[in-house]
């Protein structure tokens, strides 16, 4: 593949649509017929979400497929994997094919093998949390400096505040909690969020520019 | 075993004691008393100052793994709104958000939801609408470009709550249910921002607790006016609808637990600590 198309094009395509966005955010007002029309834009992102959705799908069944041929590390989960791919899409095709007015049709057994095993096997995986952190939270919580003593202290002032315990045995105690998010959780936060923010306009602006390219995946195969 | 090796026990069997410990509230709730915060009363206030016939926005955007969390703070929302008389135009920009959002919507409205008599006036059901924030701002924009059809194939142009629902500007109040991206953050960048700010679409938002810190310097600011604080705040909301409207309880026993929890975890801190401080001044090495 020429370096035409693998680089040049791609960024010549970020860098209109890009520029497209920008100026039509910032120099037109909304209910003008130029920034109507980057509606087009961003409804096309609809289109790329379902062709990024089919080359996930051809990809994982692929990965998976050469782990099983190689025997490779836990490829007896790599069957379970396709199975359950390759079952969900059939019962979900089904379902649109009964109704083909409703391209988004769960039919009810699609449903049911969401609520009965998507959903009971994702609550259980993150119910485990809870066992997680009260094991991590005893190894870890050390009274080893100022600045983790001050992290032991207010972790256990938010645990307390935040529950309904912390109330029933003072009343202090979720006031000195909602005191704790609201001051300097606030402050922390913001500055995090408004460098983060900073950040991301220059990583757009140098995307834009095409001095970073490292979504475009690496220079030399 | 003493003080010193306490920290060497095996951590199965801190998970056994937490397991028994928190069982216990669940089968006999200890009816430990909830005192309402700022930010769920501040969800409940908002709410209440809407007027019958208002639109309002609830979108679910989790998954199952925050259900707990999720599930009794867009129950309570979908309660308030339905006896304020509000219409809901119920949503979902997270894939595994929309199954739950129709059953939310069922434990409310009745099980035969959709097929009741409010909906397509008072009540509509978009279901998943692709795109996660670039879905939010065509949304905003122009919500019929969102998504041509409700979660049941119905046009439209065929529902006559989206007659009146064509932009972010028809909206009185957008609640976002939230456990992640996108979530209140892209409503107030994709959605709120662009059509008159927080004073044209206040957003109110139930989260699970661990992203809420995150969305505090929103709720300084203004840009979001309420916040339900993860099951507790769930639980503050409910005994809030329990008193004006009679809203059934069922977090009693789910906050017992865990308000146990949170003492285990706090007991199981200070015995972390004592062993490593005795630990210490002996001249040992913790391990």
């Amino acid at each position: 593949m020429s370096l035409v198309i693998k680089r040049y094009i791609p960024l010549v395509i970020t860098f209109l649509m890009g520029i497209i966005m920008v100026i039509a955010t910032y120099f037109f007002a909304p209910g003008t017929p130029a920034r109507d029309a980057t509606a087009l834009l961003t409804g096309s992102v609809d289109i790329l979400v379902v062709m990024a959705g089919v080359i996930g799908l051809i990809v994982l069944i692929r990965h998976h497929s050469v782990n099983i041929s190689k025997r490779g590390r836990f490829w007896k989960y790599s069957i379970f994997t396709i199975i359950g791919v390759i079952l969900y899409l059939i019962i979900g095709l089904y379902g649109v094919a009964t109704h083909p007015q409703h391209l988004m049709y769960a039919s009810d057994l699609f449903a049911w093998v969401y609520n009965n095993i998507y959903v009971s096997m994702d609550m259980t995986i993150f119910s485990l949390l809870a066992f997680f952190i009260a094991s991590a939270a005893y190894r870890a919580f050390r009274l080893r400096s100022l600045e983790a003593s001050i992290l032991l202290i207010v972790g256990a002032l938010m645990l307390l505040g935040r529950a309904p315990v912390g109330g029933a045995i003072w009343e202090g105690l979720p006031t000195i909690a909602t005191w704790l998010l609201n001051v300097p959780n606030t402050a922390g936060n913001r500055a995090i969020t408004i460098g983060i923010a900073i950040g991301a306009i220059l990583l757009a602006i140098r995307q834009l520019m095409g001095i970073e390219r490292g979504y475009l995946g690496p220079e030399q195969q | 075993m003493d003080w010193k090796t306490i920290t060497q026990i095996d951590r199965r069997y801190l998970y056994i004691i937490l397991f028994i410990f928190v069982s216990i509230p669940l089968l006999s709730p200890l009816n430990l008393p909830i005192l309402v915060g700022e930010h769920a009363q501040a969800m409940y206030d908002t709410t209440e100052t809407l007027s019958a016939g208002d639109i309002v926005v609830c979108s679910f955007d989790f998954g199952p793994a925050t259900i707990p969390e999720n599930r009794p703070q867009a129950k309570g929302f979908l309660f308030q709104a339905r006896e304020l008389g509000l219409r809901v135009v119920a949503t979902a920009f997270w894939a595994s958000g929309g199954p739950l959002g129709e059953d939310i919507l069922r434990d409310v409205y009745g099980s035969d939801f959709p097929a009741i008599p409010e909906y397509g006036t008072d009540v509509v059901y978009l279901g998943y609408i692709p795109g996660n924030e670039v879905g939010m701002q065509t949304f905003g924009d122009d919500t019929w470009t969102a998504k041509g059809t409700d979660h049941y194939g119905t046009p439209m142009a065929d529902i006559p709550l989206m007659q009146d629902t064509r932009a972010a500007e028809d909206l009185s109040l957008w609640c976002e249910i939230t456990s992640g991206t996108p979530g209140e953050q892209q409503v107030i960048q994709f959605v709120q921002g662009r059509h008159g700010g927080p004073a044209a679409l206040p957003l109110v938002v139930g989260s699970t607790a661990v992203s809420v810190p995150g969305m505090m310097p929103f709720y300084a600011a203004g840009q979001i006016v309420g916040i339900l604080n993860g099951l507790s705040g769930a639980g503050e909301y409910e005994s809030l609808l329990a008193g004006a409207y009679g809203y059934p309880t069922e977090l009693l026993a789910p906050l017992d637990a865990q308000s146990v929890a949170h003492v285990i975890v706090i007991l199981f801190i200070i015995a972390g600590n004592i062993s490593y401080v005795l630990t210490r001044s002996s001249g040992g090495k913790e391990k």
